[in-house]
């Protein structure tokens, strides 16, 4: 805008910065100045210089007001004329601040009618301006000039207007401004012409929309026209800026872009000036270092206002040295804070920047971020140390110890204890510490779930962190052996697939260690991961070491590679005596093919091979090997074996065992055969039979022979069908009885052709053709059982005379006439027996007798065998002899036919015992009258006789009057029995004379009476016992009188003693309240209430008493 | 000190004993029980640890009797603070047997209980202490 387009000659347009002065003014501007300034208008120049001093302060202070964005006026005069200033603020794009004004003056000249006059409805010059230049400056104008009227309508237009618009000027002519403006501008061009209207110019851009629609952007200038005083119109310019606008946009949009682009680099960006002051940082920056929201590069910031005062000159110093040295950093390792305290790895690059001219005007710097990628190496490291630790260390203890102190000292702790949980689960185990020679837990190395930190680890099964300073206080007395203090701590568990591997505690005297908490929860699954495969391959180890198998590698070569322990144990061979020999050697000559065999199957198929191996001491063993793995690789095997040798031997005796048996079985045929042939050969008759059915299952030909059946008719028939009828009885029984036992009977049988024989049967229970049988050996005895039924016959006869021979032995007719008569007969009835026979037995008989034997007699018409009671015979002096005889029918015999009598001259007896009747009919009238039981107990008979009180007293029948001691025993109450027992066992044994025992005895109706028994011991000429007497006296009535009284007086003992403390309680409280009156009578407060007591006892105990009366009534 | 303690299920009989008790000056407010199950639970939960107890206690009573009151009595710590006398209208040699050999019982007395008793308590050796003043 350095150009000048302002036709007006009294008018100075002055464009003006404040910071740098005069940035723009009219040409006119001299000279419509020139009365006023103190020297010329130039660029750059402060107003203030400008004019002569009065007027200066006043232009200042407009200045001043229109900076805070007020329109300004002011008016001046000298003696030649007035200058009207306008000051307009210029707002700016993206400006915070008002930066320039717009100050437009005008020079009024008292003297002279020099003003531009303008009628409504022609413009009027009577100006002395050449109205060719005026009209050329118009018409010719490059930017466009316009006029309106004061409503907005166009009154003038130039060339370039019409050209703007698109359009003949004589159409703009016709128009008002507002179509030319988009809607969104209406409102500001429309308040711009307002003012200008009002007397102020006005210099604003806007948009514009040609008539055929061609978009620009316009600065306008507006001046009012005044016309005597007046303001009859607006007056405008209007410059097309739409490319500069265009321009303008498009490099903020590139900035913009620019600006998105750097602020979202992860990296830090800076640029500095030689100064080290910032001219622009993108996002990362301005927030991580500076704290800011946007970038304020403009403010100029150094490294020593973000860093600290050391960091910050070294910066400045390396920066210097890129900028002198113009050589770039590139990719150095560094290290930061950011504004939140947090340090950063970076990787810092530098570049010198240049302009046009190369000269280094600044340096361009470019940091990015590596702390992950930092952190991440360290773990990587870390893991990797921790994982060759594990590869190190021969066992796992050791692994533990190296990791902890890898541990300690990668990371920075002072102390280390790892811990496993124990095989029970219970609790944990320090299973290592570091460093070794701290032990912080000498006495406590196992903890329960949640106890101190390991416990809290494991409970939790998370990592934790411990502080000295924390409430639980856990850290207390951690104290390292040379007087450090753990003050920060972090245990983490190390969990493989769910499982708990192992704890791990690690320990700080630094109070604010800082604790990796995500570095040591990376790094837990590799070191699981190892801990396990350290373990199984310790296991493994295990195995192999105190397997009692065999395992061992060898070699395609024929060489043993690698034996476990276990095969010095069994061949006693050392290591190196087995790894230096070929293994042929080793092996029984009998197996070596066996074995090349198997081993060059080995990989076709693993199955076992059984060798002899041999011992040092010349032994072999039988060992069973199986391949597991063939590397070809290495041209080796894993052989497993196991010591067979005990199953073998097992094997081996087994074996002789069956062949035994079989031997044995061998024998076993063969014998059968023997039999059967024995069986068929035999010369008795022999079968088998079915053991249930009796079934004939096979016959031999003896007995084919003896019965005459053939042998198909055998094999229909059952063994009972040659059974006599009416054995049934005898052979039923024995052959249930003996299903399974050999039995041996006697039989009938029938041949075929009906003839009875009798055989003797042995019978074996046999197993025939898997059924349960019988083997039978028939001996035929019909010529014995005849032979012998004769000479029982003879037999018979001899039997029946000496039968009771001492005796008198007659045979009678069935008339009872004698036909045979022993000697001894002579001696009863004084006669031979050849004078006896054919005399008759009854005539002999007393008739008293008679009577009662001619019953008996009859008897032996139906009775085998009849005993005669005693009868009397006449004898041979004609006394009678008393006699007992038994006659036995045995006419069928053949031997006798006729009947046997037996006698025996019985005639003392009788009277002795005629006697002891009588004796005992006398005491049993005593007896009778002593209305006791009179017993008498033959020790010797064990028999007890009593009288006849018993029965009446008893209510036993009477009988013979005799008991068995066991009878009578057995009636005594078995509440007395034993002590009665001993009582009389006492007195037979110790002889005691006499005994009074009281006990119960039971009666016929099962009920007990009480007995006073009274005994008196016999003894014999020879002193020795033989009879006890006894007398027994029934005193149950007088017993249960006594048991009667004995209770009666106990229960009125009860009563009385009940009754006389019943009576007793109401007197004793009687006695007591008497005495209480007596004693204090004076002392008692109410002595109504007393005496009413008195009487409430005194009714007590009178109902007391008359209780007891109606009780004992 | 001794506090006295009447155990009888007739009040008539509380009531006179307490008189006695109060007018010989053995207690001047002595506690009665109408239930042994009572005074079980008085001397077991609700007694003063610091005091011993004189226990005039009546053998045939209802729910629970002299007898197994001295039994159960046993059972409570601290018991030798604790000294029965027996109280009975009844004389029974059995009883007294009985009571002598019970280690708690210190006296055995027929009803009704006297001036004279009371008197008599006073001097027995183990309460002698008690009534030294007087």
């Amino acid at each position: 805008m350095n150009q000048d387009s302002s036709p007006n000659l009294t008018e100075a347009v002055v464009t003006y910065s404040y910071r740098s002065g005069v940035l723009f003014f009219s040409r006119q501007s001299n000279h419509v100045l020139s009365s006023f300034l103190k020297e010329e208008l130039q660029i750059g120049k402060k107003l203030s210089a400008l004019f002569e001093h009065n007027l200066s302060l006043k232009i200042e202070d407009c200045l001043a007001l229109c900076k805070k964005g007020k329109f300004q006026s002011l008016s001046y005069k000298n003696k030649l004329s007035t200058l009207q200033f306008y000051f307009s603020p210029i707002l700016e794009n993206n400006a915070s601040r008002i930066e320039k004004v717009s100050i437009v003056v005008e020079l009024e000249a008292f003297n002279s009618e020099s003003n531009l006059i303008i009628d409504k409805e022609n413009f009027q010059y009577d100006e002395n301006y050449d109205e060719q230049v005026y009209s050329n400056l118009f018409f010719n104008n490059p930017d466009a000039v316009f006029s309106f009227d004061l409503e907005g309508n166009f009154v003038n237009a130039n060339k370039s207007s019409a050209k703007l618009a698109e359009t003949s000027i004589a159409e703009v002519l016709k128009m008002h401004f507002l179509p030319f403006i988009p809607e969104e501008d209406h409102s500001k061009v429309l308040d711009r012409f307002d003012k200008a209207k009002q007397g102020f110019n006005q210099n604003y851009q806007t948009t514009f929309k040609s008539l055929k629609g061609t978009f620009k952007y316009l600065e306008i200038n507006l001046f009012p026209i005044y016309h005597k005083d007046q303001i009859i119109g607006v007056y405008g310019i209007a410059k097309d800026i739409t490319s500069q606008k265009l321009e303008e946009k498009r490099i903020l949009e590139e900035r913009q872009m620019l600006r998105a682009i750097i602020d979202n680099i992860p990296d830090y960006i800076f640029v500095k000036d030689r100064e080290h002051k910032s001219i622009l940082a993108n996002r990362k920056f301005y927030e991580q270092i500076l704290g800011k929201t946007s970038d304020e590069s403009s403010l100029g910031y150094t490294p020593m206002d973000y860093f600290d005062r050391e960091k910050g000159e070294l910066i400045i110093a390396d920066n210097e040295w890129v900028m002198n040295t113009g050589q770039s950093v590139i990719n150095r390792p560094d290290t930061v804070h950011n504004v939140h305290g947090k340090q950063e790895k970076v990787l810092l690059t530098k570049v010198p920047l240049k302009n046009q001219n190369a000269d280094i005007i600044g340096l361009v710097g470019v940091a990015r971020d590596i702390t992950e990628t930092y952190l991440y190496n360290k773990k990587q490291e870390l893991v990797f140390k921790v994982i060759k630790a594990f590869g190190d260390k021969p066992t796992l203890h050791e692994a533990m110890v190296k990791v902890l102190e890898i541990f300690c000292t990668e990371l920075g702790y002072d102390y280390a204890e790892a811990f496993q949980v124990s095989v029970n689960n219970e609790k944990i185990v320090r299973t290592a510490f570091w460093p070794l020679e701290k032990d912080l837990s000498k006495s406590v190395t196992t903890y329960e779930k949640g106890e101190k930190l390991p416990g809290k680890v494991w409970q939790s099964g998370k990592l934790q962190v411990l502080r000295q300073d924390d409430e639980n206080q856990l850290l207390k007395d951690m104290l390292l052996s040379d007087g450090e203090v753990i003050k920060s701590a972090v245990g983490f568990p190390i969990i493989f697939q769910d499982k708990l591997v192992a704890i791990f505690c690690l320990g700080s005297i630094k109070d604010s260690k800082k604790i990796e908490i995500e570095l040591l929860e990376d790094i837990t699954l590799q070191i699981a991961s190892a801990i396990e495969r350290k373990r199984s391959q310790e296991q493994l180890n295990d195995f192999f070491n105190y397997s009692p198998n065999l395992i061992a590698v060898i070699g395609m070569d024929g060489f043993v590679k690698k034996i476990n322990p276990s095969f010095k144990e069994k061949f006693g061979y050392s290591e190196c005596e087995i790894l230096t020999k070929p293994f042929a050697e080793f092996i029984h000559a009998d197996d070596l093919a066996k074995t090349f065999e198997a081993i060059e199957k080995v990989y076709i198929e693993g199955t076992d091979f059984e060798i002899r191996c041999k011992r040092k001491d010349g032994e072999f063993l039988w060992i069973s090997w199986r391949f597991s793995r063939f590397l070809e690789k290495e041209n080796i095997i894993f052989v497993y074996g196991t010591d067979i040798t005990p199953l073998k031997k097992a094997h081996g005796e087994l074996s002789e065992n069956i062949a035994e048996l079989k031997v044995v079985q061998k024998k076993l045929e063969e014998s059968e055969m023997k039999y059967r042939s024995l069986f068929d050969a035999s010369p008795l008759p022999m079968w088998v039979l079915d053991r249930v059915n009796l079934r004939f299952l096979k016959v031999n030909k003896a007995a084919i022979e003896l019965y005459g059946y053939t042998e198909e008719e055998f094999s229909k028939m059952t063994v009972k069908d040659l059974w006599v009828p009416g054995q049934d009885d005898i052979i039923n029984p024995i052959i249930s009885e003996n299903q399974n036992d050999f039995f041996q009977v006697k039989l009938s049988h029938y041949k075929k052709n009906g003839d009875l024989i009798h055989v003797n049967v042995n019978s074996n229970p046999v197993s025939f053709d898997g059924i349960g049988a019988r083997v039978s050996l028939i001996k035929n005895v019909t010529d014995r059982i005849k032979a012998e039924e004769k000479l029982f016959q003879s037999e018979q006869r001899f039997k029946a005379l000496v039968q009771e021979g001492s005796d008198l032995i007659s045979i009678v007719d069935e008339n009872l006439n004698f036909f045979y008569n022993s000697p001894a007969t002579y001696s009863v009835f004084g006669l031979d027996p050849s004078q006896l026979r054919h005399k008759n037995f009854k005539d002999y008989i007393h008739e008293e007798d008679l009577i009662i034997l001619e019953d008996y007699l009859s008897k032996l018409e139906y009775q085998k065998r009849v005993q005669l009671p005693s009868y009397r015979i006449r004898g041979s002096e004609n006394n009678w002899r008393w006699m007992e005889t038994i006659m036995t029918d045995l006419k069928d015999e053949p031997a006798i036919r006729g009947i046997v009598m037996n006698s025996r001259d019985i005639t003392d007896f009788v009277k002795q015992e005629k006697e002891l009747l009588e004796s005992l009919t006398r005491y049993n009238i005593v007896s009778k009258a002593t209305s006791d039981i009179i017993t008498d107990y033959d020790i010797q008979k064990d028999e007890i006789r009593v009288s006849e009180a018993t029965f009446k007293i008893f209510g036993y029948e009477k009988g013979n009057g005799k008991y068995s001691r066991n009878w009578w025993n057995s009636k005594i109450h078995p509440e007395d029995h034993d002590y009665v027992r001993a009582a009389a066992r006492e007195m037979k044994e110790n002889e005691v004379k006499n005994l009074t025992l009281e006990y119960r005895f039971q009666c016929a109706n099962g009920s007990y009476k009480y007995i006073l028994d009274r005994s008196y011991l016999m003894l014999d000429e020879k002193g020795k016992p033989t009879r006890i007497i006894g007398s027994m006296q029934d005193i149950t009535e007088r017993k249960q009188h006594l048991i009667a009284i004995e209770n009666h007086n106990r229960r009125l003992k009860e009563i009385a003693w009940t009754q006389s403390h019943m009576v007793r309680a109401p007197l004793a409280k009687l006695m007591g309240l008497v005495d209480l009156l007596l004693n204090y009578k004076n002392d008692l407060e109410n002595i109504d209430e007393i005496l009413e007591i008195i009487l409430t006892s005194a009714n007590e105990l009178d109902s007391v008493i008359r209780k007891i009366a109606t009780q004992t009534e | 000190m001794l506090r006295t303690i009447i155990v009888d299920d007739d009040e008539i009989v509380t009531f006179l004993q307490k008189k006695i008790v109060s007018k010989c000056e053995l207690d001047p407010d002595p506690i009665s029980f109408k239930d042994a199950g009572e005074a079980l639970r008085f001397l077991g939960q609700d007694s003063d640890p610091e005091l011993s107890y004189l226990i005039m206690l009546d053998i045939n009573m209802p729910n629970m009797s002299g007898w197994e009151f001295l039994e159960e009595i046993k059972n409570i710590p601290d018991n030798d603070r604790f000294h029965v006398v027996m109280v009975t209208s009844s004389i029974d040699r059995k009883d007294k047997r009985d009571a002598a050999n019970d280690p708690h019982v210190i006296d055995f007395i027929e009803k009704p209980v006297s001036a004279k008793h009371c008197a008599k308590l006073k001097g027995i050796s183990k309460l002698e202490k008690y009534f030294a003043e007087s």
